[in-house]
């Protein structure tokens, strides 16, 4: 399973890569496109740009694209609204969202497409506070059905507007773009199992307790925390794993620690949390 | 019903810390079985952790009651490496005598400071004091003065604030609060020299690389140990001042990690001694700290703190 990577360009990515992307301003976006959408025209993918605005708007984001109208034209490029991709039944579904990317990529392979290329600017659904919870869920599915799928994903945002909650959204991706705002880690959930990536310190657990909370709530039963990718853990983000682990002792349920590195013994032991011999 | 007159004014509700020192078992017998079987008698729990001859005196004493102890161990299995492992595994074996609410007594018998690293459990022996003090106990520590060299026995008379003068128990008139003992035991802090390398970190991550960098040269395979320490003193400034000064260098031997800030900190010199609470509230960071080095020391630094590690070069 990849590593957790920060990137300087929306390049070098392949199937079951997830970015985090927060553009500066439209130049910034634009770039991204043209850059992710030339490398996967050149491996014969299939591209997809989803975008909160009018269709000629997001066409204008594809300036850049050598090729575009030839692509728009031959059903290789696609666009699609924010409203129409996502909003389709009236409200954010976020696993029949998921299906619905599963299902393209399927249909992108069996037209003959090498797989999916999709860059969203999603920065409407991350500023719907409502839909926050929705949002999460969306993001921690969409993973899941990367790790099976032959897609390559961008999630755009853009910066100013999305604000503090960046942080967070960012690490439900393995792979993050914000200059000098990247969480520093990622919280994956699969199968029963969170899996975390990179590093964890008193700087991220504020966002790491907000997303170990979101899969708590939306699971039932025991919870293995996989800490195997995980680089680095001190003694504020141990406590946030001591937290759930007493909320979730209070609803019967009990969480495993699994993959501990030896640098993570003593942060982890100050709460008497242990995940077997230490790698 | 007897008179107790083995704890003094004792009533049961805070911790209460006295030094024995004893010459032969005669000593003991005198002292120590008046204590525990008072403590059966009132139906306390009592624990003790004790050399192999105080113990074979209170089982020929006790006969079949030595069952009713809590605890009954030898003092050479308790010694856990370091003064601060032993003090945390002191904290947990008295953690059920804690939830049930009810006072109870411990007899100790500290052995291992005659083993290389045990004269530094008077320093938690002084940190007891404060960081037990609402713990409804009485310790009876003792001390074989026919095996625990003099300036030990007078730092044990400088920790504890209670002393047996033959017939009673009374005021130790050695005893130094925690702070002004601490000092006295403590490496002196001195100013750090010219050479060294510093930097001002507002980002617990740049840190950690920086860190890391540099103690690769000399940590050797405790590179580890030094980046988690040196990281949860500047978590800590970072969170309460936004910033911390990180210095380092090399003295005789060691290497030296300074972490200091503006915040309003603490500036408690027992800090990070103590086993961390019960609760999963702070103060886990700095006793991680203590227990990762060879030396930390606290000061006041300004309206701030400063924090040094000190660990061995490789």
């Amino acid at each position: 399973m990849t590593a957790l990577r920060r990137l300087e360009r929306a390049v070098d990515l392949d199937h079951g890569d997830h970015v985090a992307w927060a553009y500066e301003d439209r130049a910034d976006l634009r770039t991204v496109l043209a850059d992710t959408f030339t490398e996967a025209a050149g491996r014969g993918e299939q591209l997809v740009y989803v975008g909160n605005r009018h269709p000629a708007a997001l066409c204008d984001d594809l300036a850049d694209l050598d090729g575009r109208d030839a692509m728009l034209e031959n059903g290789r490029l696609r666009l699609h609204s924010i409203a129409e991709l996502y909003h389709a039944t009236g409200r954010f579904e976020p696993r029949a969202q998921v299906e619905t990317f599963r299902a393209e990529a399927q249909r992108a392979v069996s037209a003959g497409y090498h797989g999916l290329r999709v860059v969203g600017d999603v920065t409407d659904l991350v500023t719907d506070a409502a839909g926050h919870a929705a949002f999460v869920d969306y993001e921690l599915a969409l993973e899941a059905m990367y790790a099976v799928t032959p897609v390559t994903g961008i999630c755009a945002f853009d910066r100013h507007r999305v604000g503090e909650q960046w942080r967070e959204i960012a690490a439900l991706h393995r792979l993050q773009r914000a200059v000098g705002q990247e969480p520093g880690f990622a919280l994956t959930y699969a199968s029963g199992a969170v899996r975390l990536f990179g590093e964890l310190d008193a700087s991220s657990a504020a966002e790491f307790r907000r997303l170990l909370d979101a899969v708590l709530a939306a699971t039932t039963g025991v919870l293995e925390v996989d800490l195997d990718r995980l680089d680095f853990i001190d003694v504020s983000a141990s406590r946030v794993l001591a937290e759930a682990r007493e909320t979730m002792a209070c609803a019967n349920r009990d969480l495993q620690l699994t993959g501990v590195r030896r640098a993570a013994v003593l942060p982890l032991a100050a709460f008497n949390l242990h995940g077997g011999a230490p790698r | 019903m007897t008179v107790d007159n083995s704890v003094g004014g004792w009533t049961g509700q805070r911790f209460a810390h006295e030094a024995f020192v004893y010459d032969d078992e005669a000593a003991v017998r005198e002292r120590v079985v008046p204590f525990v079987e008072q403590g059966l008698e009132q139906g306390q729990a009592t624990i003790v952790v004790a050399s192999e001859p105080v113990r074979e005196v209170l089982s020929a004493h006790l006969g079949p009651g030595v069952d009713d102890l809590a605890v009954f161990a030898d003092s050479a299995g308790f010694w856990q490496g370091t003064g601060q492992a032993t003090l945390a595994a002191y904290h947990e074996s008295m953690r059920p005598l804690l939830e049930e609410g009810r006072p109870w007594r411990l007899v100790g018998e500290p052995t291992w400071l005659t083993v290389p690293g045990g004269e530094a459990w008077s320093r938690f022996e002084a940190v007891a004091n404060d960081a037990f003090a609402e713990y409804p106990y009485y310790s009876l520590c003792l001390h074989d003065r026919r095996r625990v060299a003099q300036p030990l026995i007078d730092n044990q008379l400088r920790t504890h604030p209670l002393v047996w003068d033959g017939a009673a128990v009374v005021p130790s008139p050695d005893y130094e609060p925690t702070e002004q003992f601490l000092r006295s035991v403590e490496p002196a802090w001195v100013p750090p020299p010219q050479e060294r390398e510093a930097a001002l970190v507002t980002d617990c991550a740049a840190a950690r690389r920086w860190v890391r960098e540099l103690a690769a040269r000399d940590a050797g395979d405790r590179v580890d140990d030094v980046l988690l320490a040196v990281h949860e003193l500047v978590a800590n400034s970072v969170t309460a001042a936004g910033s911390a000064q990180v210095s380092t260098w090399a003295v005789n031997g060691h290497r030296v990690w300074e972490v200091a800030d503006a915040g309003p900190g603490l500036h408690d010199a027992s800090a990070g001694y103590a086993p961390p609470p019960l609760d999963l509230l702070g103060g886990r960071g700095l006793w991680l700290a203590r227990s990762l080095a060879d030396e930390l020391l606290v000061r006041q630094h300004g309206p701030g703190t400063a924090v040094r590690l000190v660990f061995s070069r490789s």
